[in-house]
């Protein structure tokens, strides 16, 4: 029996978000619209799967990835690579740009921990209350003395956060930095 | 382009994920969530994504062993020696208090940017 689909595409997709992110973001210079083209991918290759399961999984998300990109630059007729031709950048060989590393359990975990480590405290320990000790959110709203809305709020953003900490560690300029801190110092001020 | 969709998705798909998880998931909610995945394949990937983190989030239950009380370990202060055969520490200091483990250096200012608001989880790493 075929395994299903959405496991086989968290397993053979979702796995090389890290990589497919630092290839978007050393090629694409818009960086806000490095996320779309990100789910325009996935989407893509899901709907490819559906069909037939490609045989080399990760070549075909960056070939998927790198003809949206194509797309783009001809349809707006504008030049947001960064210097030198597309072609030069989009079709650097795949295997060139993301030698493929096998991440080791241990790694994952410290990688997990790192990003963890990012959320505020209060989202950490809400995550880890509901995630590691396994308590309700009403349990964990009475022992944190929050309201259940807060919890949840805390949970949805922590998802969101840790999907985005886990996979994303590509460099980025100060100013995006500050604009975080900046939101961050603003949430505490409520 | 459609960095606005994008986000608008990823805030649906998170709130779908932290439902499902919750004690008062019906079947209701679970034809709502399967009408509201099959509408757009960019909300199944999203959804998948989330989910994906959010089974990840649950493996801390492997550094979480022997953790008492509520708190989390305080950030970098991880018993990660277990993971990493290779080189032994010295048992007396598994993580003296002020140690900072070699993974926060490589850590430091930049990072990709942030939807914005989802950020009261936040943390300034690097003030």
């Amino acid at each position: 029996m075929e395994e299903p689909l959405d496991s086989w595409f968290k397993r053979e997709i979702l796995a090389h978000e890290g990589i497919l992110m630092s290839f978007l973001s050393r090629v694409w210079s818009r960086r806000d619209e490095v996320p779309d083209i990100r789910q325009e991918a996935y989407a893509r290759v899901y709907e490819a799967a559906q069909k037939a399961r490609p045989q080399a999984p990760k070549a075909f998300l960056f070939t998927t990835a790198r003809h949206l990109m194509v797309d783009r630059i001809r349809r707006e007729r504008i030049v947001s690579i960064q210097a030198g031709g597309e072609n030069d950048y989009l079709n650097v060989l795949i295997d060139e740009i993301s030698p493929e590393r096998r991440v080791s359990a241990s790694q994952e975990l410290a990688r997990l921990a790192r990003a963890f480590d990012r959320l505020s405290p209060n989202c950490r320990q809400v995550i880890w209350l509901r995630r590691v000790k396994e308590l309700s959110q009403k349990e964990v709203a009475q022992r944190m003395g929050l309201a259940e809305k807060t919890i949840e709020k805390h949970l949805r953003d922590g998802a969101r956060l840790l999907a985005h900490y886990m996979r994303a560690l590509v460099p980025l300029d100060r100013t995006e930095d500050d604009e975080i801190e900046y939101e961050h110092r603003a949430h505490q001020a409520d | 382009m459609n960095t606005e969709r994008t986000k608008r998705i990823d805030a649906a798909a998170s709130a779908w994920l932290i439902r499902r998880d919750s004690e008062s998931w019906s079947s209701v909610d679970q034809a709502g969530l399967e009408e509201w995945l099959n509408a757009s394949t960019l909300n199944r990937v999203a959804y998948l994504r989330l989910e994906l983190a959010w089974q990840d989030a649950a493996r801390l239950k492997a550094l979480g062993a022997g953790v008492p009380g509520d708190q989390p370990p305080s950030p970098g202060h991880w018993n990660l020696t277990p993971f990493f055969e290779p080189q032994p520490i010295p048992s007396e200091a598994v993580m003296p208090p002020d140690a900072r483990p070699v993974y926060r250096e490589r850590h430091s200012s930049k990072y990709p940017k942030m939807p914005r608001g989802l950020l009261s989880c936040a943390r300034a790493t690097n003030a």
